[in-house]
């Protein structure tokens, strides 16, 4: 038989249980942020991206080691040797959008039939997915995108380097056109996500493009 | 008598019960390796080294291709012209940057999640860290690295579940953005900035972690990505 019942015992069980209800009822579990991935699904996006990787690697180290190999010749023409160099600082002029580039790529459309003004985030997020395809050159509404560029919204308008742009968004890319428009239409990517605020996105490609510099 | 011997029957089990409950939320996690996906682990774990590895080797080369084109630059015009690939490779973030400006850093919260939130807010999202970037180019950030990736005009910072990844590069927290610029011009762009003051809410209101401070001397590494100059062609 269960002998007379100890205050102390009671009062013990109590707290412990008014601590779980209080665990239960006004928290959940701590937040937790693992620094690799925690399920296959993730597991197998991330080896996706480190394929990519390993190839542009493996593409880069095939350039270098020609390089080198062009370097190592017993005789380099001086003129040579510069034209080399003369040729990739113009190449990194055009990259930095000082200098007008042209090559194929894809034209986007962006049009809110109501006139919703599309958010900064809405534009990096679009930008990022543009550059991680391998995007060389991009320029919104022809202003050239280059590392100055930011932006920003106001009240009524999105500006890019405090300048006014607005809509339809004409995005010109030049760019491996199958991975970018591949990016653009997969399962959760930016049309899907535009279509769902009722935006119109508009994709050409294979379009011969001709993009400013940053100052024109 | 009859009646303690319910109190202590309801008692036990509702006690049991909050236990199963808690013990039952701790072994929610998946966990890869429980779950017997270790080939794929295993397998993500292989390539990475041998990314690695890989950059490693690359790192390798530039290094002695810079080596044999300072001995082939013989005389002053050749060095100015290869200052000059230096300085524009710095601007597009494949080069080291050394100078003023601070550092931005960004973790999630300690706090336990209440019950009536979103956990979304209580995290340092892919998201933050691209407007965190936009807010220090609008204020005249030079160079800007996150971690220690160096970000070049197309670098990309996205995410794989909760994995933060620049350049295909996994960043653990705390997020480090550190830029190189004018510390009084990015100090006040970020006490203006709207997105700082909705970061500051959350840290508030979530326990997001959120500082700033300026740094005097600011080295940031060259970016680790390949510098992809095919695809276009320079106009006159």
């Amino acid at each position: 038989m269960i002998s007379k019942p100890n205050l102390t015992f009671i009062a013990l069980c109590l707290f412990i249980t008014t601590i779980f209800t209080v665990m239960l009822f006004k928290t959940r579990e701590s937040i937790y942020r693992e620094v690799g991935p925690t399920t296959t699904q993730e597991a197998v996006s991330y080896l996706k991206e480190l394929n990519i990787k390993k190839e542009e690697l493996h593409k880069e180290k095939e350039s270098l080691e020609l390089r080198k190999r062009q370097l190592s010749a017993a005789y380099v023409e001086k003129g040579e040797f510069i034209d080399l160099v003369n040729n990739e600082i113009n190449k990194l002029e055009g990259y930095l959008g000082y200098k007008r580039v042209s090559g194929l790529g894809i034209k986007i459309v962006l049009e809110s039939p109501e006139g919703y003004i599309v958010s900064v985030e809405t534009i990096l997020d679009l930008i990022n997915d543009l550059w991680s395809s391998g995007a060389v050159a991009i320029t919104i509404n022809e202003k050239r995108v280059t590392w100055e560029t930011y932006f920003e919204l106001t009240e009524e308008d999105l500006l890019m380097n405090e300048m006014e742009i607005n809509q339809p968004y004409l995005i010109e890319v030049i760019g491996p056109e199958d991975v970018i428009r591949g990016t653009m239409y997969m399962p959760g990517g930016f049309v899907e996500k535009m279509q769902l605020r009722g935006i119109n996105v508009e994709i050409t490609k294979n379009v011969p493009l001709d993009l400013p510099s940053r100052g024109d | 008598m009859r009646n303690i011997i319910f109190f202590f029957l309801v008692l036990s089990i509702i006690t049991g019960l909050l236990i199963g409950v808690q013990l039952k939320n701790s072994v929610s996690k998946i966990d890869l390796s429980a779950m017997g996906d270790l080939d794929i682990l295993f397998l993500w774990r292989e390539v990475e080294k041998s990314t690695e590895e890989l950059q490693k080797e690359n790192n390798g080369l530039k290094n002695e291709i810079k080596k044999l084109e300072n001995e082939i630059s013989f005389d002053e015009d050749t060095t100015a012209l290869l200052k000059k690939r230096e300085d524009l490779k710095t601007k597009a973030g494949f080069g080291t940057m050394i100078g003023t400006g601070l550092v931005v850093t960004l973790a999630d919260s300690n706090q336990k999640v209440r019950e009536r939130d979103d956990p979304y807010f209580y995290l340092i999202h892919d998201s933050y860290l691209r407007a965190v970037v936009n807010v220090l180019k609008s204020g005249g950030a030079r160079g800007i690295s996150i971690g220690s990736e160096r970000l070049n005009i197309g670098s990309k910072i996205t995410c794989v579940g909760k994995v933060i990844m620049v350049d295909g590069k996994r960043i653990a927290p705390p997020y480090e953005i550190k830029a190189i610029g004018d510390p009084v011009s990015l100090a006040n762009i970020i006490r203006t900035s709207s997105f700082f003051r909705m970061l500051e809410h959350y840290r508030d209101n979530f326990g997001i972690q959120l500082g700033v401070k300026i740094l005097p001397l600011i080295e940031l590494p060259p970016s680790q990505e390949s510098l992809n100059l095919e695809l276009f062609e320079v106009l006159p």
